[in-house]
Order: structure tokens, then C-alpha cells, then sequence
């Protein structure tokens, strides 16, 4: 063997040692990625005037005895990225049309003053800890004129800046088929991304509900690093 | 040894293929959203498909590594083995979206009902009359925090102006069409108010008092 060639090869072997190391430390490739919430249009009626109180319990305004109408829901879930890990420190935002069919907006609410729910919230806010964990009281979502499917509005931010914004849909509604915002995602995957089962809770004396939604948020692309534990990944 | 060589540098490149084709299912065909080709049965399996982690061309639902997707799983492993194949892919594609006109039939079709302006049928959602950028088309074109204002606000104004180049009955007509499109049912895309406050609305001209029994919901921030 001439040395040369011995050269020749040593250097195809370290680039292929370097290839074959390459393969197994990219990210993504077998680790256990998550899918992305899609985003979904915010609508008209984030709220244009807030109330009051905006904390995560939508049934009950400050201290007001009386509660909103509605099925009574808890909405639990986990605020994540792609890879899995909690996202903390990040504000989720919901609003919803009371059981009424009116929200919190005085482009829609001011028309219907009649209709309206008083007492309840309309929009509610929530900061994840480090577990990424959140917690909404509010009603089971209702139909809305011209949305077929009963909805909630979710806003996902981190200080001001708008990481995700979304809708939240029951699974097996029927007026979710019909319904042009729900069919403009993209596939079977996206919707299933977007349904959460609102389920009765065992022995509940008010007949209160559970659904589980968990959110995944992809990086923006208008920022450098909300998560530096992870930045390596994305 | 040359033999070798050569086997290496083969060896490479179909590392560097299969890199480049590996796709995580966080960021899932990113491709196919910028290049604006059709949603299909396919493409959908394809997203499925990067659970495969032992790449036998079907699902377990261990492989089933986002548990969100359980449901579509279950729903789709029509023989409850507990393994769901690419035909019952193609199976449940075809009977809960197939049969949905307001998903594809209004998309792709020629000549689809209140296309924007005449910029073509889009890849996802159907145009909103009025709307000046769609959400997806915000998202391809990533656009800025400081960009989506201003294109919320150019939005606002927009809306403003064409209720008011439009008479009342006009307005109303235009609110139906965006549920029921114009020439047939269609999917609605949006609530009502879509295109700006009512005359009593925050902008309107008759401005109302809002705060009789108008309870707590005057602005605190």
C-alpha cells in the first residue's frame, strides 16, 4: 500500500466516522418529538375591553355570589415545545362566547345586552409554573351564529410577545364538520391536535365537566431564544 | 482497499440522503405548507409515518410517541390489533375527510367561491372576503411581531372602510356570504363582525354609553 492512498483513506474514514456520529446526535430523529398546536385565526372578539377580573376561574367575577350559566367545565393541560419540555413563565389567555352566545366585546355584547350573561367572565388568563401545568374554570363551549362549532379562543404569550394563537374545539361535535374555521386545518392530524373530550367528573354534584388540552408551541420566528434549555434543538 | 473507499464515500452520501429526508414530527412538512401542494390521504400518512421508529411501515401504538394523537389512532386501527396499517391510514383519511366538501371540494376547485382577489385558491382555508393576509400565509412568510400588527392594523382599517363603502343590506348580504359562501354551502370562516364593529361598535359613529348596567367591565390595563 502506497501512502497516498493510506491518506486518502484515513480522511474518508474520519469523515465518515464524522457523518456516522452526526446521524445519531441530530436531534429530532429519534427523540420524541411532538407535533405543533396549529394555529388557528383569532377572531374578532378578543376582548376590547377587559374585565375586571382575569383570572383563570371564568364563572365567577371577583367576588360575585352568583356563578355564569353554562355546563361547568375544568380545563386542564400542559403548556410544551416540540420536544416535550414544560414551558414555564408563559401566559395562556382564553375567551369564549358566554352560554348565550355573546362575548365579551362590545362589537358583539352591545347588540345583545339583553342576551348577555352577566356574571360571566368571558376571558380568562392563566401563567404555567415550571411544570408547564395550567387550570381554566369556565362553561362547556356553545355554538355560535355562523360557528357551528362550539369553540374556545387560546392565546399563548410569553411577556408581550404572541407565541400561538388557536381554538379549541369538543371532540365529536357534530357541528365541528361543518364549521369553515375547523375545516381549514390541514389534515386529520392538525383537527385531532385541536379537539379536546369534555368528560363528565365522577360524582360531581353539579355535573362539572374535565377536558384535557395540551398545547405544543414551536419556536417563533421572530425570536432568538425563549427557552435556552432547549435551543440546541430547534 | 480503493473498494472500500468507494463504499465509504456511498455509505456517505446515503447518510447525508437520509438526514436530509428525517423529519421530526415537531416540525412536520415544512415543505409541504411553503410549496402550497395539495393535502392529501398521502401526505398525511407521511406525517403518521415518522412515529415509525422501527420503520416497518406500520404503527404501533407505542410508537405512538405524542399522546394526543391516541384518539385518531384508535379511531384508525379499525381491527383493533393495536397495529394500524397505511391502507387504515387511508381508511380513516377517506371517511372523515373525503366525505367533507368544505375541506378540499371548496379548495381546489376551479373557480371556488370568493376567491381573494383573484390570487387563486389557497393550500389551507378557504379566503376570507376582505382579509387582507390569511393566518397560514403569516405564518409561511414569517412574519414579525412588529409585522402582524401592522398587518392587523391595516386589517382594522380595511374593515372599517368597506363597511362604510357598503350599505347596510350590503354589509348583511357580505356577512352571509363569509357563512355560506356565495353560490352554495359552504364552510363559514368566521364569526359575524368579522368586518368591523357595527355603527355602535367601539369605532362607530353612533357611540352609545356603554356603562348603565354595563357591569365591571370597564378598562383596567
Amino acid at each position: 500500500m502506497n501512502a497516498p492512498f493510506s491518506a486518502l483513506s484515513r480522511r474518508h474514514f474520519l469523515k465518515n466516522v464524522a457523518l456516522g456520529s452526526a446521524f445519531f446526535t441530530t436531534p429530532g430523529l429519534f427523540a420524541e418529538q411532538l407535533f405543533e398546536t396549529p394555529a388557528l385565526t383569532e377572531g374578532p372578539f378578543y376582548p376590547d375591553k377587559m374585565p375586571l377580573d382575569t383570572d383563570n376561574d371564568l364563572l365567577i367575577i371577583n367576588d360575585s355570589i352568583t356563578p355564569a350559566i353554562g355546563e361547568v367545565t375544568n380545563i386542564t393541560g400542559r403548556l410544551l415545545a416540540a420536544d416535550g419540555s414544560p414551558l414555564k413563565d408563559a401566559t395562556i389567555e382564553i375567551w369564549q362566547c358566554d352560554a348565550n352566545a355573546v362575548y365579551l366585546h362590545t362589537a358583539d355584547s352591545n347588540r345583545k345586552k339583553k342576551k348577555q350573561d352577566q356574571n360571566f367572565q368571558g376571558f380568562g388568563r392563566f401563567t404555567t409554573g415550571s411544570t408547564g401545568e395550567y387550570r381554566f374554570r369556565t362553561i362547556k363551549p356553545v355554538p355560535y351564529p355562523g360557528r357551528p362549532a362550539p369553540h374556545i379562543h387560546i392565546k399563548i404569550k410569553k411577556g408581550d410577545r404572541p407565541l400561538l394563537t388557536t381554538q379549541l374545539f369538543i371532540r365529536g361535535y357534530e357541528g365541528n364538520t361543518k364549521d369553515g374555521i375547523y375545516n381549514s386545518t390541514r389534515d386529520l392530524i392538525d383537527r385531532e391536535l385541536l379537539l379536546a373530550d369534555f368528560k363528565p367528573v365522577k360524582d360531581s354534584k353539579i355535573a362539572e365537566l374535565a377536558a384535557r388540552f395540551d398545547i405544543v408551541v414551536g419556536r417563533t420566528p421572530d425570536e432568538n431564544s425563549f427557552d435556552p434549555e432547549h435551543s440546541n434543538r430547534r | 482497499m480503493r473498494r472500500l473507499v468507494v463504499f465509504f464515500l456511498i455509505a456517505s452520501v446515503i447518510t447525508m440522503i437520509s438526514l436530509a429526508r428525517a423529519q421530526p414530527p415537531g416540525r412536520p412538512d415544512f415543505g409541504q405548507r411553503d410549496g402550497g401542494r395539495k393535502p392529501d390521504a398521502s401526505s398525511f400518512i407521511k406525517r403518521m409515518m415518522t412515529f415509525d421508529a422501527n420503520k416497518d411501515g406500520q404503527l404501533s401504538k407505542a410508537e405512538i410517541t405524542d399522546e394526543r394523537l391516541l384518539p385518531l389512532f384508535e379511531r384508525a386501527d379499525e381491527n383493533h390489533d393495536g397495529i394500524v396499517t397505511k391502507e387504515e391510514l387511508t381508511a380513516i383519511y377517506a371517511k372523515e375527510l373525503t366525505p367533507n366538501r368544505g375541506m378540499f371540494g371548496d379548495l381546489f376547485g376551479p373557480g371556488g367561491p370568493g376567491g381573494a382577489g383573484g390570487h387563486g385558491p389557497p393550500p389551507h382555508g378557504r379566503p376570507v372576503i376582505g382579509e387582507v393576509m390569511p393566518q397560514h400565509v403569516k405564518d409561511i412568510l414569517r412574519l414579525s411581531t412588529a409585522q402582524r400588527k401592522k398587518i392587523d392594523a391595516l386589517q382594522k382599517l380595511v374593515d372599517e372602510k368597506l363597511e362604510q363603502i357598503l350599505t347596510d343590506e350590503q354589509n348583511q348580504q357580505l356577512t352571509e356570504m363569509r357563512h355560506r359562501g356565495p353560490g352554495g354551502p359552504g364552510g363559514p370562516d368566521g364569526e359575524p363582525g368579522r368586518f368591523g364593529p357595527p355603527p355602535d361598535g367601539p369605532d362607530g359613529k353612533r357611540r352609545r354609553p356603554l356603562d348603565d348596567e354595563d357591569r365591571p367591565r370597564r378598562p383596567p390595563e
